[in-house]
């Protein structure tokens, strides 16, 4: 860090309040974005698509567990791969903390991977997780969702109507979703 | 790692929201943490000689041992 500046209280003071006007429009920015994020289309998902989860198969409304809100983290972790994507694993050490609070104000989150349930089981045990987590093996949710290596850089929204090639494996990080 | 977000009304589910990438950096309290510290996101792990794999697995720092908790 030979090129960091050190300096007096009184200098940190000022750049620290130039900066902290910064920090206050990011926040008024980002409170607009969480309206605007609000404000995109619905897409009514009309495909049949069916999870592999704890309490047996289910659907995409049966996934919802009763709320009205869904949030699903796309894990990636293929049916040949022994363990989920570092990247995905290191965000997903983040999740057990806001579960209750999430069901708390109308909001189930899962995570899905297209590995099957028995490996995800397993995964899931050696991190020590509790979060829900459902297998789309044999489905083409995460395919559909655009959360799968091979579709990335493909446009279009994130729902029944773009479909790629089944990668074999999802243990690399970079995923495409839906342009909004 | 790609989030999805999706509504239930009326016995149908709408798909609302999807983002990836660094579009989900902001969900991640360990990277907004880290761009609070002097070395932020990328120099420590380089500087420490770990450049091989940060971050790991959870159970494969195993030499590392920084874990304070």
């Amino acid at each position: 860090m030979a090129d960091q500046r050190v300096g007096t209280r009184d200098e940190w003071l000022v750049a620290r309040e130039r900066l902290l006007q910064r920090e206050k429009e990011l926040t008024r920015l980002s409170d607009e974005l969480a309206h605007q994020r609000q404000q995109l289309p619905w897409v009514r998902v009309d495909k049949e698509y069916r999870f592999e989860t704890d309490e047996g198969t289910h659907t995409l409304a049966e996934l919802f567990d009763g709320r009205s809100q869904l949030l699903v983290y796309h894990l990636m972790f293929g049916p040949d791969d022994e363990a989920a994507c570092p990247g995905c694993s290191f965000y997903a050490d983040h999740l057990d903390g806001s579960l209750v609070h999430l069901n708390h104000h109308d909001v189930t989150l899962v995570c899905a991977s297209r590995a099957p349930l028995d490996k995800i089981r397993a995964y899931r045990r050696r991190m020590g997780w509790r979060f829900p987590w459902v297998s789309s093996f044999g489905s083409d949710f995460n395919v559909d969702s655009r959360s799968s290596p091979m579709t990335r850089g493909g446009p279009g929204p994130a729902t029944t109507s773009a479909r790629g090639a089944e990668p074999s494996s999802g243990s690399h990080p970079p995923l495409r979703m839906a342009r909004s | 790692m790609a989030l999805s977000a999706f509504v239930l009304e009326g016995g149908v589910v709408y798909h609302t929201y999807s983002c990836y990438d660094r579009g989900t950096d902001v969900l991640n309290g360990t990277w907004q943490l880290l761009d609070r510290t002097p070395k932020g996101r990328v120099r420590a792990p380089i500087e420490a000689g770990t450049s091989s794999g940060w971050p790991r697995r959870r159970d494969e720092y195993a030499e590392a041992g920084t874990e304070n908790g």
